[in-house]
């Protein structure tokens, strides 16, 4: 057995025969005994007891009462959802019955404006001209 | 865990009169009092059955069992660690406030040294590095055998004893080094 197998026994509660020896005549093993029990947690106080025996009751009730408060908050969360889709039904239910108010017209006397009467033979314009005006080559002269 | 599952509110108290007194041994080391050890434990528990709630369905179909232990053990040393660090006004070590508790009584000169190497090497194990200090916390304070603490910590049985072997080792250098005139911070 060696140093470290005692150290893990140590650790426990009841370290067997071996390493009981071993620790008899190592000075290493011996530090770390009394540096475990040093470092151990004294034994639970009087007022510690008194908490662990009402431990489960609080505890219990903190959960039903996380719970309730979960449940509640889900529940409003719900009607809150609710509410809201009910009133988006609501609108698209009512949209369809909203009287629609006829468009308001109103008829107006227009004059129609004068025509300018044009004189197209004393103008005395051909197509071709019209196209040599504009640039593009007149159907006469050439491929288009 | 299944009479939990199905909402059984006598489930609940069987399974914190259960795990109460290892879960609370294992806060109490961060805990300033009797009051916020109690605090700690309920809020492991508080955390630990929410998340049994949240992995219940899936838990039930592929029918494993439920760590329930291992899960607040876990949840228990994360909140022990978070609360001294949440703690900014923790001066005294919570196990110089359990040692306030008990009556004060003449104690030899010999007692008085043994009190502050305790108070010394307390301090020390709260320092030590995450896993090491989690470990050592679950073998010393919670009494588990190593294949438990391994399994709460999801670690090997190899590697949370070499976790222990080394937390052993630092506080020994520790302890010497604020033991020793002059070397304390
Ligand atoms: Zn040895």
């Amino acid at each position: 057995m060696n140093c470290e197998d005692v150290e893990l026994e140590l650790s426990g509660n009841e370290p067997s025969v071996e390493a009981r020896v071993h620790l008899a005549g190592c000075v290493s093993c011996q530090e770390t005994s009394k540096l475990l029990g040093l470092a151990a947690l004294p034994p639970l106080t009087q007022t510690e007891r008194m908490v662990l025996n009402g431990l489960a009751p609080s505890t219990q009730q903190l959960w039903r009462a996380q719970r309730t408060r979960g449940a509640g908050l889900r529940r409003g969360a719900s009607l809150l959802m609710a509410a809201g889709l009910g009133a988006l039904i609501a609108s698209a239910l009512i949209k369809p019955a909203t009287v629609i108010s006829e468009p308001l017209v109103r008829t107006v006397m227009v004059t129609a404006p004068e025509i300018p009467v044009l004189d197209f033979e004393e103008a005395n314009l051909s197509d071709d001209e019209v196209f040599f005006e504009v640039g593009w080559p007149s159907p006469t002269e050439g491929d288009l | 865990m299944r009479a939990f599952s199905a909402g059984d509110s006598a489930a609940f108290g069987l399974l914190i009169k259960r795990h109460q007194e290892t879960v609370f041994r294992v806060v109490r080391r961060y805990a300033r009092s009797a009051d916020e050890a109690r605090d700690l434990t309920q809020r492991a528990f508080l955390q630990a059955f929410e998340a049994a709630e949240r992995a219940m369905p899936k838990l039930a179909a592929d029918e494993e069992p439920v760590p329930f232990k291992a899960w607040v053990l876990r949840i228990a040393v994360n909140l022990g660690k978070n609360h001294v660090r949440d703690s900014s006004r923790w001066v005294m070590t919570s196990v110089a406030a359990v040692d306030a508790e008990r009556p004060s009584l003449p104690v030899p000169q010999e007692a008085l040294e043994q009190a502050e190497q305790a108070a010394l090497t307390r301090r020390a194990v709260l320092e030590l590095p995450s896993r090491q200090r989690e470990v050592f916390t679950l073998r010393i304070d919670a009494g588990l055998p190593f294949a438990e603490v391994a399994s709460t910590l999801g670690i090997t049985e190899g590697n949370a004893k070499a976790h222990f072997h080394h937390a052993v080792k630092r506080l020994k250098e520790e302890v010497a080094k604020l033991s020793t005139p002059g070397g304390a911070p």
